[in-house]
């Protein structure tokens, strides 16, 4: 076996062509003038600071042979690898990696600032969220109480003072009364809101039962329950659906219908409903002050009280208390309702429980 | 010999034969330069990543990676160079830096708290740290550099020792002294002296080169270059750094030797117009490209001519490895210029 390659002595700035003999256990390296070196093949390296040409030494002599043809490397039994195939391997191997750590950032980041989740929230039609809003509903609508005419008229007279700034919002909202026995009120997607008739029981004024309505309305008009759907269905794993229809999200089965009813929203959406439900209260003209007593009566029979969406999350029913108090310009705008009105309202439902 | 096949090596690009090359030659001599763009590319999205995902740690790493494969790049004669430093020895380099810094800060502050007075000289003494420091970097890196440069096996160096770096310390403070002072005007002279300085102490294994450059024309070369930029609102830059480059690189001798460019102005004014632009369209993904064609415009036009004799080159004894460690401690400090 004979291959070229170039010699340099380590000792002058020479480059000396040389053949290269593999004999038995040995590779001669000869020169024009004679033998250059005799190298067992077992002590011959690779010089890993040349990394661009394969060049290999043997033992600790300073002396090198820069292999021309790569053939022989296979035969000297010595690594491969020149930089280029090297590097690219390199690459490949943190390209995965590091992309999906970029990614996983940049998600983390979208996550966090909900600017993603708001976006797909968008995304969802009225309809869809109205299917979702049937699967919810298939249990616990024989429990809705129908309201007479009267009951009605004045649950809507409420609705249209809350939604007096902005009526053109006002179809996307409806309110039912339910008879379950829990003391609370939440929003379902499709812009449904349900007051629970405990609730209903609970709240000792109009001004108080527009106060958890004003926040309720606020979850739907800023579709805070689609858009924690989606992130609940983006947290376990749906990533794939990133890609293609966004209402996919929204293909839930009855027993996650049920999680949709005890859903929290985030704190920062429970304080973007508090905001928004301030501003509604006095653009009605009806004072903070009623959903202020509201919650101080809460916090004061139950200090602990987690359970109530309309509580569910903090800031605490005293720190509410107090802003929805502050909050208050001390208006006096004609009343919601009339005290008949109110009493039959609150009345609504009786006859089940 | 009948058996070599020269079809065979697809590895081996260099335009010369080595094998008929003779060691020594009075005849003109090109670098080359065999770098490729997608090659660079990878290089440095490589380094770019390791150097995010590690935030910023990875940099002496990459630095070292990108000069490997420059230097394996460049050849002359048909043999490549190559560079034997380490991104570890970077690393503790620039770690030494910081520690060195700290402790002048700490040192400062402990000063200044117990005599409270001194803060008032601060503004002046600062100046002369960073100088110091700039001077360090500009001496100690090319060193190291150098030294870890290997061509035919024989490593390149700048010889350093106690009284050099006292010189080159004292040539430093009075050129950027006089520089400022002259708002400028003696930096032309500044910058000559040091590369004189530098240069003349540099050599590949036991030969040295030699830098016989006038201030006094390199000076005359600058101004002429920054009053035609100015007044060709910056269109005769490239001749301006052509003529620069070449006034180095002509007045550089080794052995009997010198160095010419032969790079055209317009050519670099077509890089220049066209790194600019490739830059900016492609959003810096043409960056590797474009460098790497920068490289090979310089590499490729950088000629030797005159006698040389290779066989005359040895191994200079002082980079024997008995005193590797001991110059490793005050060699790498590499800041990268
Ligand atoms: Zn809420």
């Amino acid at each position: 076996m004979i291959v070229r390659g170039k010699y340099f002595d380590g000792l002058n700035a020479v480059s000396v062509p040389v053949d290269l003999f593999i004999e038995g256990n040995v590779l001669r390296i000869e020169t024009a003038e004679g033998t250059a070196g005799r190298w067992p093949l077992g002590s011959i390296f690779r010089d890993e600071s040349h990394s661009v040409s394969v060049v290999i030494g043997c033992a600790a002599g300073e002396d090198r042979v820069e292999v021309v043809d790569p053939s022989v490397v296979a035969a000297l039994n010595i690594s491969k690898r020149v930089w280029a195939i090297n590097d690219l391997r390199d690459t490949k191997r943190i390209l995965i990696p590091s992309f999906i750590a970029l990614l996983a950032v940049v998600f983390v980041g979208l996550w966090h600032s909900r600017v993603l989740t708001r976006y797909l929230a968008t995304k969802v039609t009225l309809e869809q969220e109205q299917k979702v809003l049937a699967l919810v509903e298939r249990d616990s609508l024989k429990n809705e109480c129908t309201l007479n005419s009267k009951q009605s008229f004045a649950l809507d007279k409420l609705l249209a003072r809350l939604y007096r700034n902005d009526p053109e919002n006002r179809a996307s909202t409806k309110v039912k009364i339910l008879s379950l026995n829990a003391n609370n009120a939440f929003t379902l997607p499709g812009g449904e809101i349900w007051i629970l008739k405990p609730l209903l029981m609970d709240v000792q004024t109009p001004a108080e039962l527009a106060g958890v309505l004003a926040h309720e309305i606020e979850h739907v008009e800023k579709r805070h329950v689609v858009e924690s759907i989606i992130r609940s269905a983006l947290f376990t794993g749906l990533l794939n659906a990133l890609a293609g229809d966004v209402s996919g999200f929204l293909l839930i089965d009855p027993s996650t219908a049920a999680q949709i009813l005890g859903m929290k929203l985030s704190r920062e959406m429970e304080e973007e409903a508090d905001d928004g439900a301030l501003k509604r209260l006095l653009a009605a003209g009806i004072s903070p002050i009623g959903a202020s007593e509201f919650f101080v009566r809460l916090e004061q029979r139950d200090p602990t009280s987690g359970r109530l969406e309309f509580l569910s999350t903090h800031p605490g029913s005293a720190a509410r208390a107090k802003r929805f108090w502050e909050a208050d310009r001390g208006r006096t705008d004609p009343p919601i309702m009339t005290e008949e009105e109110w009493a039959d309202l609150q009345s609504s439902c009786e006859t089940v429980l | 010999m009948s058996e070599y096949q020269p079809d065979q090596t697809p590895q081996n690009e260099v335009v010369h034969d080595p094998y008929t090359t003779p060691p020594s030659s009075t005849a003109t001599h090109n670098f080359e330069y065999s770098g490729d763009g997608v090659e660079m590319a990878l290089l440095f999205l490589k380094n770019l990543l390791l150097t995010i995902v590690t935030i910023g740690l990875y940099r002496p790493w990459a630095r070292t990676n990108l000069r490997r494969y420059v230097w394996g790049h460049v050849s002359f004669l048909g043999d490549r160079a190559s560079y034997t430093g380490t991104g570890l020895e970077l690393f503790k380099g620039w770690a030494k830096l910081i520690g060195l810094l700290i402790a002048a800060f700490l040192t400062i502050g402990l000063i200044t708290r117990i005599v409270p007075f001194s803060a008032v000289l601060l503004p002046f003494v600062t100046p002369f740290a960073y100088i110091a420091v700039f001077a360090l970097a500009t001496y100690a890196g090319l060193r190291y550099r150098l030294s870890r440069t290997k061509w035919r096996e024989i490593k390149f160096g700048v010889d350093k020792n106690k009284e050099s770096t006292n010189e080159f310390f004292r040539l430093y403070f009075l050129g950027a002294f006089l520089s400022v002072v002259t708002f400028g005007i003696y930096y032309p002279w500044f910058k000559n002296s040091e590369r004189t300085f530098l240069t003349n102490r540099s050599r590949l294994g036991n030969a040295y080169f030699s830098f016989n450059g006038i201030s006094g024309e390199y000076a005359a070369l600058c101004f002429k270059g920054i009053f035609l930029s100015f007044i060709t609102l910056g269109f005769y830059l490239p001749w301006f750094i052509r003529s620069l480059v070449e006034f180095r690189l002509n007045h550089t001798k080794f052995q009997s030797s010198r160095f010419l460019f032969t790079l055209k102005g317009s050519d670099l004014l077509i890089y220049g117009i066209c790194a600019y632009f490739g830059t900016v369209l492609s959003f810096g993904l043409a960056t590797p490209w474009i460098y790497n064609w920068g490289l090979r415009l310089f590499v490729t036009n950088i000629k030797i001519e005159g006698a040389f004799d290779m066989a005359a080159v040895t191994a200079s004894l002082s980079d024997g490895s008995s005193l590797a460690e001991q110059t490793v401690l005050e060699y790498d400090l590499d800041l990268g210029f």
